[in-house]
């Protein structure tokens, strides 16, 4: 093999070992330690001057690659098997270095590992990184042309690439904002991996489960002033079948309807984080959504109780619209449903509700909202195991929001008032500057709704707010810190952390509201800012083109008029000649530095005995042997600018 | 006819700019990244992508600057046998001070493959720059100098950028030499009077004799004369003489063999320094000696109009 080549071989496996390393912490774990192992094998290979394993081993490691990611995922195909796959290929690939294409193909296959990590992740650390390891990429590209590396001049090696980066951006930044956003019609495919653990049933402790985690659900930006947290209801999932403690919602394809059409404007910006679900948590008098992704803008479902579902769980980040409305949309045919009990109430749960014989829907809500707060209820995520409803109502009284707000729907149901649970998310933190609000795994919460006959509306019911007002005024962070925050983190430190956290978080958020915004509806809008018309805007690809030949040009303008790097003596040969010019000496174009400065010996004699040994030195350093080194050239620049 | 019409387009100093077969796969891969960002509907995917795209065509620009303003000059053509490798003398030049790097020059060919992949330079204070270009040659003849091309893949070997030169010149192929048949010689002994008996710089010297007038310069003892000042000449003997008559035995049924046989006796007359001769149906190569003379020759058989030329 070619020996300039191989000095390439260790720098290829470092701009691997690159690329692979974000993704180490989204794959499983024997991918990572094997990927590791791949690269640090290779590396030793090559420093050990030690022959590639044979042909036949290499085929076989390639089948047992791909037979672990069946194993693993069933499957070769879909974002994340295929992205294991790829990067473990890339790796064996280094295995794989005979001749030029080899490397280059490998070079290339880091591109398609970048895109693989891409799909899962697109914070803006990452994002930073992954634009480092393009640049990296196009070093190890140059280099490869150039046909060999050397670890002593790799600064240098930054240079010209880096300098075609420069060169690459705006032509980047006009493309991304000119090319037609389209569909493949494709869409993620993948099976639903929600993070936030909320489906569609309640069972005791179900929501307790999901609040330690700190994860980031969603974040939403009001366009018009922000509500206060207190009333900030995030609804998920309504549940209309009770069974002892647990309620679960029925599966009914009636009650699915397409959302009513959007009109005016939009109020309430989310942006869903990937693995949250197919709900599209919304407020209490959301009229409709509207989501962005094409793929999905047409299949969204409204169901009965006034919620939003995807067909299916979104993977990658989702951005949609709320419509709200002062007015209740919701029409319900079927109360019934909502009286439903599992089993008749227990000799001493209907001595307790004798006591509400007589009284109307509010002054029943009333009243039991009032036990609550003086019953001795305590509010706790830890709460003791109980058996039944009596058993927490009448014994334990000691509960999360799920079982005030399942064992409260139940009583209402007893007394025949029409109610149901629903399932989502309380408050929200405000965002460092509050110009949104980020909701976390820790602000999940249950609560309930109830059927007004008088007003023929539903109406919220949160007994939690009897028991923990707190809860609801401070916002789940500040209630509960202890619970997710860090270990080892000393409790004095939350405030600070908390604020670094949510500035961390806005910067975050500015970004991906940046890079996820622009989809075709706001290439639509930027681009009619600019004054294109509708009509025009279909032509888009040709205006892509045009762009595209126009910067072109420019940049083949600044290629030509660009000059070769200058040497060092002939730098300060022209920062000398810049020192005459303020000294008003005329330099001829064809006079050579001798002749110069003979004419300065005649114009200016006392000048003359100062350049003199600056211009000798100059010229012994342009035709002489030995060129200036970095610091002869710093002290003989020191002495021109003197002058 | 697909060759006058491609002679025809392609012209002479122009460049032409396609991407390479790894510019292709490069593609290849900007194009899956773009239906991956479609499909995922993932913005970060398709600034990768545009960014790639972006030094795909900033890399085109670069390839095509990298070539522009360099031009080619002819100098000298080797000539050589059959499946020897023959040099070409070239010349690259530049008129503006700029920095010109891996630059490969080629020929376009079916006769004449290049051999070796040499990348040339062009500094900034070079104005010009003799290149060489090895080529093989697979048949006999007197063939044009087939198209010189320049080519480059600067900086990162996504676009092949070319330049196309013609050259008004030959490329003389002599037949490869064979020696399956020994051609007997005509041989003198030192002292007979004929061509070049006495002509001989090898062999034993002899003996001086007077000069007489008309004797060649190169028989003269120069040095007797510097000491003496009396002309003598120098008479070599004991080496046994051998003169070639070779004949012109082009057979129809197999031309190339009978050049071949031809071109591998002159081969051997020249090995034994021997003097040699030849006469074609229409022209002599006078008796003589030396690499020129056998040039002469190989020459003639290369001209042979026959299967291959």
């Amino acid at each position: 093999m070619n020996a300039r080549l191989q000095t390439l071989i260790s720098p290829l496996c470092f701009l691997v070992l690159f690329c692979v390393l974000p993704s180490l912490t989204f794959r499983p774990l024997w991918f990572s330690v094997l990927a590791l192992i791949l690269i640090a094998y290779r590396i030793w290979l090559d420093s050990t001057r030690r022959p590639m394993p044979p042909k036949p081993i290499q085929l076989i490691v390639q089948g047992a690659v791909g037979l672990a990611v069946w194993q693993h995922y069933h499957s070769v195909f879909g974002d994340e098997a295929s992205g294991t796959w790829l990067t473990l290929l890339t790796c064996l690939k280094l295995f794989e270095l005979r001749v030029k294409r080899d490397y280059f193909i490998t070079a290339l296959l880091c591109f398609l590992v970048l895109m693989s990590v891409m799909l899962l992740d697109q914070s803006l650390l990452l994002s930073l990184f992954m634009l480092a390891c393009a640049l990296m990429i196009l070093v190890f590209l140059y280099a490869l042309e150039e046909g060999a590396w050397s670890w002593k001049s790799w600064r240098r090696a930054f240079f010209r690439p880096a300098g075609t980066l420069l060169k690459t951006l705006p032509l980047m930044v006009l493309i991304f904002l000119l090319f037609p956003r389209f569909s493949t019609g494709f869409g993620s495919m993948t099976k639903n991996t929600a993070k936030t653990g909320m489906n569609d049933s309640l069972r005791p402790g179900s929501v307790a489960a999901i609040v330690p985690s700190d994860e980031l659900i969603f974040r939403a930006t009001f366009l018009e002033g922000r509500p206060l947290r207190q009333s900030l209801y995030w609804r998920g999932a309504v549940l209309d079948q009770v069974s002892g403690l647990d309620w679960d919602r029925t599966e009914s394809e009636q009650n699915l309807r397409a959302p009513f059409p959007m009109s005016g404007q939009d109020e309430i910006e989310i942006y869903l984080e990937p693995g949250s679900g197919r709900y599209l948590f919304s407020l209490d008098n959301t009229r409709t959504v509207s989501i962005s992704n094409e793929v999905y803008r047409n299949r969204i479902v409204m169901r009965e109780g006034g919620i939003f579902e995807l067909p299916l769980a979104s993977q990658v980040r989702e951005r949609y619209f709320l419509q709200p409305s002062d007015s209740e949309y919701e029409q319900t045919n079927d109360l019934n449903r909502y009286l439903q009990v599992d089993e008749p109430p227990s000799k001493q749960m209907a001595d307790y509700l004798a006591q509400y014989k007589g009284l109307n829907n509010y002054q029943v809500v009333s009243k039991l909202m009032e036990h609550f707060l003086n019953g001795g209820y305590v509010y706790s995520l830890q709460p003791p195991a109980t058996r039944g409803i009596d058993d927490f109502f009448f014994k334990t009284r000691e509960g999360f929001c799920e079982h005030f707000a399942g064992t409260t729907a139940k009583i209402l149901r007893y007394l025949n008032i029409p109610s149901r649970v629903v399932v989502g998310f309380q408050g929200g933190s405000p965002s460092f500057l509050e110009n949104y609000i980020s909701v976390r795994g820790h602000d999940a919460h249950a609560w309930l709704e109830y059927y007004q006959a008088e007003a023929r509306r539903w109406r919220r019911l949160d007994p939690t707010m009897q028991v923990a007002p707190q809860r609801l005024t401070l916002g789940s962070q500040e209630f509960q810190s202890e619970e997710w925050m860090p270990t080892w983190m000393p409790q004095e430190w939350a405030k600070v952390y908390m604020k670094a956290r949510a500035f961390g978080d806005e910067i975050e958020a500015a970004w991906i509201s940046a890079l996820l915004r622009f989809d075709l509806s706001r290439q639509r809008e930027l681009l009619a800012r600019l004054g294109m018309e509708e009509v025009l805007f279909r032509a888009l690809p040709v205006f892509l083109i045009l762009a595209i030949i126009l910067v072109l040009a420019v940049l083949y303008f600044i290629e030509a008029q660009g000059r070769e790097p200058l040497t060092r003596e002939e730098r300060l040969y022209r920062q000398f000649q810049r020192v005459l010019k303020r000294w008003k000496i005329a330099k001829n174009p064809q006079q050579g530095p001798l002749t110069l400065l003979q004419q300065i010996e005649k114009q200016d004699p006392q000048f003359a005995e100062q350049a003199a040994p600056i211009l000798s030195a100059l010229v012994k350093a342009r035709y002489g042997r030995e060129s200036l080194s970095p610091q002869e050239a710093r002290q003989l620049r020191k002495r021109i600018l003197a002058l | 006819m697909l060759e006058k019409w491609r002679r025809k387009m392609v012209r002479v100093n122009r460049i032409y700019i396609i991407p390479s077969g790894r510019g292709m796969l490069f593609l290849a891969a900007i194009v899956v990244m773009v239906l991956t960002g479609a499909t995922y509907n993932n913005n970060l995917i398709f600034l990768l992508a545009f960014f790639m795209f972006s030094v795909f065509v900033v890399s085109m620009l670069q390839t095509h600057y990298n070539i522009k303003g360099v031009r080619l000059g002819f100098g000298s053509a080797e000539e050589g046998f059959e499946g020897d490798s023959l040099t070409l003398h070239l010349e690259l030049s530049q008129k503006r001070a700029r920095h010109k790097r891996m630059l490969r020059v080629r020929t376009r060919s079916k006769t004449f493959f290049t051999l070796g992949d040499h990348l040339e330079e062009l500094l900034p204070q070079e104005s010009a720059k003799p290149v060489r270009a090895e080529v093989q040659a697979w048949r006999r003849g007197v063939h044009a100098l087939p198209e010189i091309i320049l080519e480059t893949e600067f900086p990162l070997g996504l676009f092949c950028a070319w330049k196309v030169f013609r050259f008004e010149a030959k490329l003389v192929v002599y037949p490869k030499p064979e020696t399956k048949q020994v051609l007997a010689p005509r041989s003198f002994e030192a002292g007979q009077d004929d061509l070049g008996s006495r002509t001989s710089p090898e062999g034993d010297f002899g003996e001086l004799k007077n000069y007489v007038m008309g004797e060649s310069y190169h028989q003269i003892a120069w040095k007797h004369y510097a000491r003496t000042g009396d002309l003598y000449s120098k008479v070599h003997w004991g080496e046994e003489h051998k003169h070639y008559v070779i004949p012109w035995l082009v057979q129809p049924t197999d031309v190339e063999g009978s050049l071949r046989t031809m071109s591998g006796w002159i081969k051997n007359a020249l090995d034994e320094n021997a003097t040699f001769e030849l006469e074609s149906p229409g022209a002599k190569v006078e008796p003589s000696r030396g690499m020129d003379h056998a040039r002469r020759c190989w020459r003639l058989l290369a001209e042979v109009k026959g299967e291959a030329a």
